[in-house]
């Protein structure tokens, strides 16, 4: 029996270990090479991966540091792959430096766009089955990557799921489906548990994120959506309520605070950079009610909807009597605490993770307790598909600026064109 | 690589062409031009396993001649179904693509740019490709002839492809003396001229 769990939990291990280092070669390999990578690890096809991910190493003369080299050269040995190809791997002997990325997230009223548009509507189908994800976010990145480097500037999806997500599933749907809505992207799953790679860290300082359920933002066309726009623009929101911030246990860098309690938020939050020279404060203009302004905006209830019986308790709040009893007890360490400290340990995370967990079981007690409050929810979780919401979503995704260049057909570098009939 | 090993290879990847997906073929191709054949011998036989790629005896040929030596594993090799021959192409050609009427070529004019006056270059054409079956959009196809290199040739155009915007370039740089397969001769009956380079009798359509 104790080998059959072994066996389990290196099969576990070994796709995890390969989506790690996938990570860490983001920014180095071309974005196409790590999307087929992740899809051939998300199809069970470890062995291609890894051989697809050695050869373009090898052909793109991209040098791993010496630990990456060990490390891929035990995933070869692992997966049963022919280590030959290790060999050829250039070894970095501290003289090569890491590409430098730039990241934007896009300006709403030019051609290139913001980064998250189209992106809700893509993938929000897709993110209400796949388990614990807990916040998306987009950015440009407007530098190229790898030695076959595709156009720019290249969206870059950046996704954060929990203890329970799986990388390498979570990383190839969410491409495929924004492929299938006709949005080329590079998606980065980043686990809670891990640290960021200085590469995601420049992203994540720009990036957008993008609420699952994705009606507010069309609400709010008008609205302003960049984030200077948004600190100088005194964007109204409604506060949110203290008592509906989960605990939950992040890496991200501290950003400015959600105000919007909306579940349907579509409205890109603002990313702080965590940077000292960052502005930090929090315009006056935008209501924030809650106490802790640096408190990760990720933590809204809304992006943490992989787990149905948390929903309920967004939408019904003001109006449900069950709702007043405290969602978060002042045992529970708060919300800044536990992102502020980003050097718990395992052990201090999965207690924090049962805590939260017990949190769960409590409100599912309550919803079940008040009927009204889940049929609130369905309510609102049915309306979130109406056609209403669905046609203001409907406008295609973002053009992108290729080379100076408008957007191309089918995904090709072609010309500005016109339809025939137009 | 030899370079007998390397036309080899290329004119084995040259005939995968419709039947290896876009996706998989540059990224192929691409290492041949850049050298990494020890990739290519450890991947190529295993892609072409998992997605059911049968080869003919002339194809398993260039692909023995080409991989084995790099290191290729013989079992893998000789576990390629062979086929007597390639079955009808899947995809239909046109001059033109039938999606969007085009506004001025940017990628016609990049590549004559890049082409002119290298003398181992001949004519540079296009075309567009759909499936028979529908559902995916149209992709333009680049024939080049050329005298020598053809496999640095498909990487370099490719690179450039790809940094103008098509992901997953189909370029199909076509030896001298071949017998263009069934994919090609298609391609090249609904392909209009793109470029021209300084190599002489280069011409993919007689004029």
């Amino acid at each position: 029996m104790e080998t059959a769990v072994t066996q389990v939990a290196d099969r576990v291990a070994l796709p995890i270990r390969v989506h790690d280092l996938l990570l860490g070669l983001a920014g180095r390999l071309d974005d196409d090479a790590l999307t087929d990578a992740r899809e051939l690890l998300a199809s069970a096809e470890l062995d291609r991966s890894l051989e697809l991910i050695a050869g373009c190493l090898v052909a793109g003369r991209i040098p791993l540091s010496p630990v990456e080299r060990r490390d891929l050269d035990t995933l070869f040995t692992e997966a049963h792959c022919d280590p030959t190809l290790i060999q050829q791997l250039k070894v970095d002997d501290g003289r090569a430096r890491p590409p430098v990325h730039k990241f934007h997230p896009g300006l709403v009223d030019t051609q290139v766009g913001g980064a998250e548009q189209g992106v809700n509507d893509a993938v929000h189908r897709v993110l209400e089955v796949l388990p614990d994800v807990r916040a998306l976010w987009c950015v440009w990145r407007t530098t190229p990557a790898g030695a076959v480097a595709g156009p720019v500037p290249n969206r870059v999806v950046l996704v954060e799921i929990g203890p329970r997500g799986f990388p390498p599933s979570t990383a190839y749907r969410i491409e495929h489906a924004l492929r299938r809505a006709g949005i080329r992207a590079a998606v980065e799953v980043l686990r809670d548990s891990s640290p960021l790679t200085e590469y995601h860290r420049q992203a994540m300082q720009q990036a957008r994120r993008v609420s699952f359920d994705g009606a507010d933002g069309s609400a709010e066309p008008d609205a302003p959506r960049t984030w200077g726009q948004e600190r100088q623009g005194g964007w109204k929101k409604e506060p949110e309520p203290e008592a509906e911030q989960p605990s939950s246990s992040s890496w991200i860098p501290e950003m400015e605070p959600v105000t919007s309690p909306k579940e349907t938020t579509t409205v890109l939050d603002p990313v702080a950079d965590d940077t000292p020279s960052s502005p930090a404060p929090v315009p006056a203009s935008t209501p924030s009610p809650s106490p802790r302004p640096d408190r990760p905006n990720f933590d809204q209830p809304s992006l943490r909807r992989a787990e149905p019986v948390e929903e309920p308790k967004t939408p019904a709040v003001p109006v449900v009597p069950a709702v007043p009893a405290p969602v978060v007890p002042p045992s529970v360490p708060s919300v800044k605490d536990t992102f502020d400290d980003s050097d718990l340990n395992d052990q201090e995370r999965d207690l924090l993770r049962q805590l939260q967990e017990e949190l769960a079981k409590r409100e599912q007690a309550e919803a079940a307790a008040a009927p009204n409050k889940k049929l609130s929810w369905q309510t609102d979780k049915s309306g979130r598909h109406s056609d209403n919401e669905s046609k203001q979503w409907s406008s295609p995704p973002t053009p992108r600026i290729i080379n100076g260049a408008p957007p191309s057909a089918g995904g090709t570098g072609e010309p500005p064109r016109f339809s025939p009939g137009a | 690589m030899d370079s007998y090993a390397e036309s080899d290879c290329h004119e084995l990847l040259l005939r995968l062409a419709g039947r290896l997906p876009d996706r998989q073929l540059w990224r192929f191709r691409d290492w041949l031009a850049s050298g990494a054949v020890t990739a290519l011998a450890r991947s190529l036989p295993l892609t072409l396993l998992r997605e059911r790629v049968g080869l003919t005896a002339e194809e398993s040929r260039l692909l023995t001649n080409a991989l084995r030596p790099a290191g290729a594993d013989p079992e893998r090799l000789n576990a390629l179904p062979w086929v007597d021959e390639i079955a009808e192409v899947d995809y239909t050609f046109t001059s033109e693509s039938p999606e969007w009427v085009s506004m001025g070529d940017s990628t016609g004019v990049v590549l004559g740019a890049i082409v002119r006056d290298r003398t181992d270059i001949g004519e540079v054409r296009g075309s567009w490709r759909l499936p028979r079956t529908g559902g995916e959009p149209a992709t333009r196809v680049v024939l080049v002839t050329a005298t020598s290199q053809c496999a640095r040739l498909a990487g370099e155009l490719q690179r450039v492809l790809r940094a103008l915007g098509t992901h997953e370039p189909s370029v199909e740089v076509i030896p001298r003396g071949i017998l263009l397969p069934r994919y090609h001769q298609a391609a090249l009956a609904a392909s209009v001229p793109l470029a021209m380079g300084a190599a002489e009798g280069g011409h993919l359509v007689p004029s």
